[in-house]
């Protein structure tokens, strides 16, 4: 069953898996024909067209229209897109970690003042 | 602050607390607590419900004047009471947003309790993963290529 994602769930669910976030590393190094990326992996040329397929379904990849060669490229506003939210995360975090300091001090005083 | 390198896809944070582990640990675990802190600065928190055990709920609604509210909540996944939490995160506002995995440890340290904090959307997500270099680096590339389009329309 394909279940409908929105679009960044399925930037995730298309990079929770290894194989998949090693052939983005490499074509972080530039554009790839599918033999080449399949060239470092154990698995089957099909494997890994399974594998492109769910990349560039989730906008992550693009592929040329180069009736030969048909490279693959990053798509990198996709991947701006994921970052950007892992930042609004950190951000928020650091925020809460510097209240969760200050109210860490202020009952451990009342603690001691009330000692 | 980051002690190990990471993947740029999962958010590490790491923070010295002058506290004892059990207390730090309490900050997360105890409703009172938990609602003190919980939210960036300008936010406060206007209702908290943990049922603090493995399969647990938690929920927590934020407030700020400016950004008005928000909802957010999980389940606890793995507790070892003082030492470490497991939970998922997800933001509750409407929006779909992605479920994610927080893993919380403490660590008694000089000076206090090391907590790391380690934030991940994904679910099943080998631990570290040496394949991965992170995006950055494609940023960067596009970056420096900008430039020099700039540079070349400019002349």
């Amino acid at each position: 069953m394909m279940l409908q994602l929105d679009p960044l769930s399925a930037t995730f669910a298309a990079l929770a898996d290894p194989t998949r976030r090693a052939i983005l590393a490499r074509l972080s190094e530039g554009e790839a024909t599918v033999g080449e990326l399949a060239e470092p992996f154990d698995i089957s040329l099909p494997a890994i067209s399974r594998h492109l397929k769910v990349l560039q379904a989730a906008g992550l990849i693009s592929q040329g229209r180069e009736a030969q060669r048909r490279p693959c490229r990053l798509e990198l506003r996709t991947l701006r897109a994921a970052d950007d939210w892992m930042g609004r995360y950190r951000r928020f975090w650091q925020g809460a970690f510097d209240g969760m300091d200050q109210y860490l001090a202020e009952i451990q005083k009342e603690d001691r003042d009330g000692e | 602050m980051a002690s190990r390198p990471v993947a740029d896809d999962e958010l590490l944070i790491e923070r010295v607390f002058a506290a004892p582990p059990d207390l730090v640990f309490d900050m997360w675990a105890d409703q009172k607590h938990f609602m003190a802190w919980i939210g960036p600065v300008g936010f406060h928190c206007t209702e908290a419900s943990l049922d603090f055990q493995v399969g647990g709920a938690w929920g927590a609604t934020i407030v700020s004047a400016q950004h008005g509210t928000s909802r957010m909540g999980g389940r606890y996944l793995e507790i070892e009471a003082g030492r470490k939490i497991v939970m998922s995160f997800r933001w509750l506002n409407g929006e779909p947003d992605p479920e994610t995995v927080i893993t919380l440890t403490f660590t008694p340290v000089d000076g206090g309790t090391l907590q790391s904090f380690h934030q991940t959307p994904f679910d099943n997500v080998p631990r570290r993963d040496s394949h991965i270099n992170g995006w950055n680096e494609a940023f960067d590339r596009e970056q420096a290529h900008a430039e020099t389009q700039a540079q070349e329309l400019a002349r």
